[in-house]
């Protein structure tokens, strides 16, 4: 065995050189179609997710490789040097070799020719891993949705005011568990919509109907509900406008106020059985009126009980008069009444109260859609807003989110997902439930992504 | 009744003729008791949610262990002790919060029983038949949900079942040191129930697992180590393939290693 060993290593050595040979001729032969592969792979990449072709994905002259248990140290060394790479390193507490390729190979082409080779169990490139790995939207405006995403930045141009890092709804990382079904339906009830906006075009499921003139046009003559579903399903990362929570959520418009910002509560009514004889799982209500304390209107009660007992959530504001919370939002039993914080998690003090608040959602300096008739002709169609009005499709949007990966649960059982999930984030004055923002801001992340149990 | 009579009748005459009438139990089988201490590690790659998701359930396990070996190369082999399984990895989305679970080892019993049969030699090989099945009930486990603003309850009871069979081929000719092969036919399968209380919300998810390898390799060995001593080492490989999320094959191999210590008398 001993004289034969330097013939038995030459054979080996011969082998990998030839078997190297062989793997460069047919990555030559190989090469056009393989080139072709990749472009292809890039095109699809490409329409998929824009806004990772500008960053470098993986190092450009390195591979991970893992050879097979079995295989042995000599094995793999002379299998590495048949590819003519280097080895950077073993990685710790594993059978993976981080290897420098040789000039005339790309990653792409040394991947390939590993993962022929019968001792490798797997190679790929070395990715870049990047902190801010969440999908995060292209939207022009995204950066100024702090309600979104809030790193504490200007909300603005610059000088405008900017928020605390972190108070946010954690849209990002509730987006990687869903964007949203285009199954899910979210009723705006509210002065109609634009269906011209660039960021609404195709979002909606049919015309809907206008229960201010009655008529099956609610094409928006005020402004406000192109704001409210611009916030609730705006189209997201096309390059354009903001972000939508529900990013593939549909909306179906009800128009039940007229051109001076006002209704009646028989429109209302009307307005919600629509919804939900149309197929709505979720209906944003960014309206209000007050009672006095003797004072009922108990068919509205009783459309708001129709909607929850075909397990319909309705999301309604608080109001902003830093008085008791309006109706609908004060029917606490088939309601969610939703007050307003801002960029800072705090509460603004003309945002309304009382037992029936059950969140709080962002309020103040939201920027979303306005008509393209609003501004006049040049202007680009976004502006801000403000009110409880604005925090009441942040939520509408995630129980969309949450009806579209659970579409099992009642409207009882969202209500309360919204709820325990939220942040208490005025916990220091108010521990627990308040009357001023409920159980909390609303937490995307805590609600959507599975909870980790650790020991 | 008048059947009956005569199969009773059949029976009495068959059971009162003398043992001699009986060639095959002619020569008793003396039988070998080898009590030991058994302790494995496995890690296995296990597939949910109809095949769509992946994780690794592994598991170490010590057990006392019974077998009886018969002069006619039958032996069975009761096996009953503890498992720490951890199943970290498993995603519970049908529960009104989703879960995932980061926990580590879960306590549990186990139950098994083993036979092997040899069934013709050939020079010094023997070659044989093996059959094992093992079954840990994991213990009731609760924990608390503390990142929700409200007070809740998590319960997990897990179950798991292994079981393999196939040829074994022993080397018999050296002494006190007796190497085999064995392939075996290997399917792992069991169950993750979770419940969840929080509040006024309720869930349960019951979720179906099973192991992504059909053979096993083992390549083990007999030592005999004194007079009434023996031990037994494995190394157990299952090569596994699934297709991942995006459809992409994934390959590798799991491995598992045994120790046994008998005594025999």
């Amino acid at each position: 065995m001993r004289k034969n060993k330097p013939f038995f290593l030459l054979s080996i050595i011969f082998i990998f050189l030839f078997s190297s040979d062989f793997d460069r001729t047919r990555l030559s032969k190989n090469k056009r179609q393989n080139n072709r592969q990749f472009q292809v792979r890039l095109q699809s990449i490409n329409d998929d997710q824009p806004f990772h072709l500008k960053e470098q994905r993986y190092a450009p002259d390195q591979v991970l490789v893992k050879f097979k248990p079995m295989v042995s140290d000599f094995h793999i060394k002379t299998t590495i040097s048949a590819y003519k790479a280097g080895t950077i390193k073993k990685m710790r507490r594993s059978n993976i070799y981080q290897l420098q390729l040789p000039e005339y190979l790309t990653v792409e082409e040394m991947v390939w020719a590993l993962e022929r080779n019968p001792d490798v169990e797997y190679a790929c490139p070395n990715y870049i891993v990047y902190i801010t790995a969440v999908r995060e939207p292209n939207d022009t405006f995204f950066d100024y949705q702090y309600a979104l995403r809030n790193t504490g930045q200007d909300i603005g141009i610059p000088g405008s005011p900017h928020g605390k890092d972190r108070a946010d709804i954690k849209a990002l990382e509730g987006w990687e568990e869903t964007e949203g079904s285009e199954d899910i339906i979210i009723a705006v009830i509210d002065t109609g919509i634009d269906f011209g906006h660039p960021d609404l075009e195709d979002k909606t499921i049919s015309n809907g109907y206008d229960f201010a003139n009655d008529d099956e046009d609610p094409t928006d003559d005020e402004g406000h509900g192109t704001f409210i579903a611009g916030i609730a399903a705006a189209k997201t990362n096309n390059n354009e406008g903001v972000a939508g929570v529900a990013w593939d959520c549909k909306i179906l418009p009800i128009k039940a106020i007229s051109d001076d910002g006002t209704g009646y509560v028989s429109w209302l009514i009307d307005a919600i059985y629509h919804a939900v004889d149309n197929g709505a799982d979720v209906i944003n209500m960014s309206l209000g009126f007050a009672l006095g304390p003797d004072e009922a209107v108990p068919s509205l009660e009783d459309a708001l009980q129709y909607a929850h007992s075909q397990d319909v959530v309705c999301v309604a504001s608080a109001g902003n008069d830093g008085e008791p919370v309006l109706y609908p939002a004060a029917y606490d039993e088939f309601c969610l009444a939703v007050a307003a914080t801002d960029f800072d998690d705090l509460r603004p003090t003309w945002s309304n109260y009382g037992p029936e608040v059950d969140v709080a959602a962002p309020g103040v300096r939201i920027v979303g859609c306005v008509p393209t008739w609003y501004w006049g002709e040049g202007s680009i169609p976004y502006g801000f807003l403000g009110g409880t009005s604005t925090s009441v499709p942040h939520v509408v949007g995630m129980v969309a989110l949450i009806k579209s990966i659970k579409s099992w649960l009642s409207a009882d059982e969202i209500m309360d997902v919204i709820r325990f999930s939220a942040d208490d984030t005025n916990t220091g004055e108010y521990p627990g439930k308040d009357d001023f923002i409920g159980y909390g801001r609303i937490n995307m992340e805590k609600a959507l992504v599975p909870i980790k149990i650790t020991k | 009744m008048k059947k009956i009579s005569s199969y009773l009748v059949a029976v009495l005459i068959v059971l009162s003729l003398p043992r001699s009438s009986f060639p095959q139990i002619q020569e008793e089988p003396s039988f070998r008791i080898k009590p030991g201490i058994h302790f494995e590690y496995f890690s296995r790659k296990i597939t949910w949610d109809d095949k769509k998701h992946t994780s690794d359930l592994k598991s170490t396990m010590i057990a006392l262990n019974t077998e009886l070996e018969m002069d006619w190369g039958l032996s069975l082999n009761g096996i009953i002790g503890f498992a720490m399984t951890s199943f970290d990895g498993l995603v519970f989305r049908q529960l009104p919060f989703s879960v995932e679970l980061e926990v580590g080892n879960i306590e549990g019993y186990i139950l098994g029983a083993e036979l092997k049969k040899s069934l013709f030699s050939l020079n010094n090989f023997e070659i044989g038949v093996f059959g094992q099945i093992v079954h840990n009930i994991g213990k009731k486990k609760d924990w608390d949900t503390t990142v929700l603003n409200v007070q809740g309850t998590i319960t997990g009871k897990p179950t798991w079942t292994r079981a393999s069979v196939g040829p074994v081929f022993q080397y018999t000719g050296l002494e006190r040191f007796y190497p085999y092969l064995r392939v075996c036919y290997n399917k792992l399968w069991g169950t993750f129930q979770m419940d969840q209380v929080i509040q006024t919300l309720e869930g349960t998810e019951e979720k179906k697992i099973n192991g992504t390898n059909m053979f096993e390799g083992t390549l083990g060995s007999i030592f005999e180590l004194g007079k009434g001593f023996s031990f037994r080492g494995e190394i157990h490989l299952l090569p596994y393939s699934y297709k991942d999320e995006e459809g992409k094959n994934r390959n590798g191999i799991d491995m598992g290693f045994l120790a046994v210590a008998a005594f025999s008398f």
